[in-house]
């Protein structure tokens, strides 16, 4: 079973700042989209709450994840009760993770094919159970991921050419950066070079829809 | 022509509200956001639910006025209406 990344030597550690750094960047979507809800229940604001609060835990089990194996890795003994917490850490921690991004791409996906509650449901477990099924679970959450956040790019493309807003621009670069991050975390089992590019393309797509909302909150307050 | 969306109608009936004053009758609501009977009083009810209308009864007859958080929503929607149009929703 393929559970870590393999990674370029000299990025281990700035990927986990990195890391940190989307980890704080879901936490602050989460609060501005939770605060646009609290205007207006909307159960599609509700349902972008939840992904972004999910992708924000995801986050947090990796970062927490990256930091564990760092230090472990940092304190230079090896026995082998070590690799046997390492081992169980390791799976543990990257099902949280695969499980909670996927129900948060999913509800994405959910949101921009505007199908009915269950289609969301047989997307998401037809994605669990080939993912668990699969004897790489991490190339294969992040094959499925792309494709995924591919089809929510296309939708916030097309919106953002009907509509021509700056803000729907955002979420458009957003999403394409996102798509291009999963296609890189994909392809970092090909060449570990692919996990730093997918590390920038992540941090610059979240940094876009922070960048979304602000200009949201910014644009009606004056 | 083309279909409100529920937040829309929410905006509608809150608006309705808001212009007639504290006191609102369904017929000036339903009027107001032209909505039909059965989906006006589906909208109210779910309205009170979320706590942006208050019903109060006098003489047998229903009036609605808007609470705080409905006075905050009529505020701020147009950041809700550019926050989901960014999303396409």
């Amino acid at each position: 079973m393929c559970n870590i990344f393999p990674i370029p030597t000299w990025f281990a550690g700035p990927d986990l700042a990195i890391e940190a750094a989307v980890f704080l960047l879901t936490v602050l979507i989460t609060f501005y989209s939770y605060s646009v809800f609290r205007v207006a229940p909307d159960k599609k604001i509700k349902l972008l709450c939840v992904a972004f609060g999910a992708f924000s835990v995801a986050t947090l089990m990796q970062t927490t994840h990256r930091f564990v194996l760092l230090f472990l890795g940092l304190d230079g003994t090896c026995s082998s009760i070590t690799l046997q917490n390492v081992f169980f850490l390791t799976g543990g921690f990257t099902l949280i993770y695969v499980l909670l991004s996927l129900v948060a791409i999913t509800l994405f996906l959910y949101l921009t094919l505007r199908a009915r509650e269950r289609v969301f449901w047989l997307i998401f477990v037809t994605s669990i159970v080939s993912i668990l099924l699969s004897r790489n679970i991490l190339p294969v959450y992040f094959a499925l991921g792309t494709i995924y956040l591919g089809s929510c790019a296309l939708f916030f493309i097309s919106n953002a050419r009907r509509i021509k807003r700056k803000t729907a621009s955002s979420i458009a670069l957003a999403f394409t950066f996102l798509t291009i991050a999963w296609a890189s975390f994909t392809f970092a089992w090909v060449n570990p070079t692919f996990y730093v590019y997918g590390h920038i393309f992540e941090l610059i797509g979240f940094v876009c829809i922070l960048a979304n909302l602000l200009m949201v909150l910014h644009a009606t307050k004056r | 022509m083309q279909r409100r969306d529920r937040l829309q109608i929410l905006h509608d009936v809150l608006f309705a509200i808001q212009l007639k004053g504290p006191k609102a009758k369904p017929t000036h609501i339903l009027y107001k956001a032209n909505l039909s009977y059965k989906v006006l009083q589906d909208h109210l009810s779910e309205m009170m639910r979320q706590e942006l209308i208050i019903e109060k009864v006098l003489e047998e007859k229903k009036t609605y006025s808007l609470t705080d958080k409905g006075f905050k929503f009529l505020q701020e929607y147009q950041m809700v209406r550019e926050f989901m149009n960014s999303y396409g929703f």
